[in-house]
């Protein structure tokens, strides 16, 4: 299956005229998958909405190559904008209509109808808001009006930066679920965070990108794995009895928040269970230790080496 | 792209900014015409001789203050001052062109705002994600300001040409109203039209490029009131090609006249069409952030 987005070699390098060249993204590729929600991580300054803007056609690359839904970018630009919808840094509004004449407005661009506007404003929840002033909207109905903008299209893909910003924890968990009910009607979203826990919770698929580079990328659990040292969770009543066998049948183990963490492969956990055994000691809890993203993530954007001058 | 013309056009008359000044320049229509109405009257001869006591008196005070007679102070010719106290209709050509001014300076704000608050609410980048094709973009923004002033600036005009025709028929005259001063005030109505338009649509260019209502108005400012002064000044032979006076002998009737008005108009138009071209360029190339 084609990627919905593939990336090769993308570089962008703004010129300044006082601080002079600057790497945003330096060599980037990038395959997304069609389906499922793609997260796309990155500390501030690493080049997320840069990437998104060159995606969209907005900020022209300084070298490279971007194919969206099978399109280059930007020559096949307006038949591929067609079927996707995007949020960059936030919603931009018309300060003077209201929230549906807002998109009204987009929505006359394409030809698209009042109907499917008065659906996307129900599946965001702004229904009952939509006549008010859009510049009178607080920043979470902003977020979702924005949000209703993107799927005016009915769109394949779906480019979100940043969607949850400002949102109360109500409105994360909605965002989240829109995601995620869009993913399962077979569509990709395409979104940018550095909420890892949000991540987390709502991506199949992530990238990590670090200085303009892509860190790594795949699968989540995939990613957690490739920069995690295998480790088990062992719970036993009596913790010191329990490191001083394990010890002694010849593992790394040490307690650390009221468990014992062994350095070893879960496909090896019958040597702790027989070391405790041995002593009489009984397991509680034995789980293999979950990945962290957010140390992953740390991890993976402190090795990038330093920027390259350009 | 008519869709995308016509959500321009719906954008940029629902501007407060196009309802403040539509109202500014109303305003000063109600306050004028009724002013024009009671100062007009068709009693020539009592006015005539308001005009000749006045005239004679000025004479008297003169003499008196400055103790010459026939040397300093000159006598009225008093059977030659003739008052004429009637509003004539066909002077609405000149109010017209005088009118031209200020809805050009008007149009030019007006164009350069709505690019500007574009920029600055980041309207730009949501359009280019529906429309990404630029040159589309940009030419549908110009189009958009150019029809709307242009419109707006005629419609004004024959706003205040009804208001103060009562003047004419109650009050003043409608000598000299006929097929030829019909088709003089058309043109002077097209032209107030066109040059409204062209102003919005470089207002709505210089902001494209500069991303700022304040890049194109400091521009236009410096460009109109430094720049041209100097070259005015500096090298005269320059003259005859400065906006300035392309856009006075177009609309207005001045007495040195630089081009004959087809001419001034063409240059105009180059001149309008080249920036919008460097405009289209600069947009299309430029990284949208």
């Amino acid at each position: 299956m084609a990627p919905v987005i593939e990336i090769r070699g993308l570089r962008k390098t703004y010129k300044g005229l006082r601080t002079g060249p600057t790497v945003a993204i330096d060599g980037l590729d990038l395959d997304v998958p069609e389906g499922g929600v793609f997260g796309f991580l990155g500390p501030n300054g690493s080049g997320k909405t840069t990437t998104i803007r060159c995606l969209l056609g907005l900020v022209r690359p300084s070298a490279g190559s971007i194919r969206v839904l099978g399109g280059d970018v930007p020559g096949a630009l307006p038949e591929v904008m067609r079927r996707v919808g995007s949020i960059v840094e936030g919603p931009a509004m018309f300060p003077t209509f209201s929230g549906r004449e807002q998109l009204m407005q987009l929505a006359r661009i394409d030809g698209i109808g009042r109907r499917r506007v008065d659906e996307v404003l129900e599946r965001v929840g702004l229904a009952a808001r939509a006549g008010d002033l859009a510049k009178n909207y607080s920043l979470g109905m902003r977020q979702r009006l924005a949000i209703a903008a993107a799927l005016l299209k009915d769109p394949a893909l779906l480019v979100l930066d940043e969607p949850a910003n400002g949102l109360d924890p109500a409105g994360i968990v909605e965002v989240r679920e829109l995601m995620r009910s869009f993913a399962r009607e077979g569509r990709t979203v395409f979104v940018s965070s550095h909420q890892l826990a949000e991540v987390r919770q709502t991506c199949d698929s992530v990238a990590i990108l670090a200085r303009g580079r892509c860190a790594a990328a795949g699968p989540v659990h995939e990613v957690l794995a490739s920069r995690r040292a295998a480790r088990l969770v062992v719970r036993v009543d009596d913790l010191a009895r329990g490191v001083e066998a394990l010890c002694d049948a010849g593992l790394t183990a040490g307690v650390s928040d009221g468990t014992i963490r062994v350095a070893l492969e879960a496909s090896e956990a019958g040597r702790v269970t027989r070391a405790l055994a041995d002593r009489g000691l009984y397991l509680t809890e034995l789980r293999v230790e979950e990945a962290d993203l957010e140390t992953v993530f740390l991890e993976l954007t402190k090795d990038v080496p330093e920027e390259v001058p350009a | 792209m008519n869709r995308l013309i016509g959500v321009e056009v719906r954008r940029f008359t629902a501007r407060r900014l196009m309802r403040v000044f539509a109202a500014l320049v109303i305003l000063g229509f109600l306050i004028a015409a009724p002013k024009v109405f009671f100062h007009s009257n068709r009693d020539i001869a009592k006015a005539t001789v308001v005009e000749r006591a006045a005239a004679q008196r000025g004479y008297e005070d003169c003499v008196r203050e400055s103790g010459l007679k026939g040397g300093f102070c000159e006598q009225p010719d008093l059977e030659r001052i003739v008052a004429e106290p009637r509003f004539h209709l066909t002077q609405l050509v000149d109010i017209g062109q005088a009118m031209a001014g200020m809805l050009i300076m008007l149009s030019f704000v007006a164009g350069a705002s709505f690019a500007g608050a574009d920029w600055h609410h980041r309207v730009v980048m949501t359009t280019l994600t529906w429309e990404p094709r630029r040159r589309r973009v940009i030419v549908a923004k110009i189009a958009a300001v150019a029809a709307v002033t242009c419109v707006a600036a005629i419609v004004l005009e024959l706003v205040l040409a009804a208001l103060l025709t009562p003047a004419a028929v109650f009050r003043g005259t409608t000598a000299g109203v006929d097929g030829g001063w019909i088709a003089s005030y058309g043109l002077v109505l097209l032209r107030a039209g066109s040059t409204a338009a062209l102003a919005a649509g470089i207002g709505c260019a210089l902001s494209m490029v500069g991303r700022a209502t304040a890049a194109a108005l400091g521009g236009m400012f410096a460009w109109m009131a430094v720049g041209e002064n100097l070259i005015r000044t500096g090298i005269p032979g320059w003259r005859r090609w400065l906006v300035g006076d392309q856009l006075e002998a177009f609309v207005g009737n001045p007495t040195d006249r630089v081009r004959s008005v087809a001419t001034a108009g063409l240059l105009l138009a180059c001149y309008g069409a080249l920036l919008f071209l460097v405009a289209t360029r600069v947009f299309e190339r430029r990284d949208v952030a």
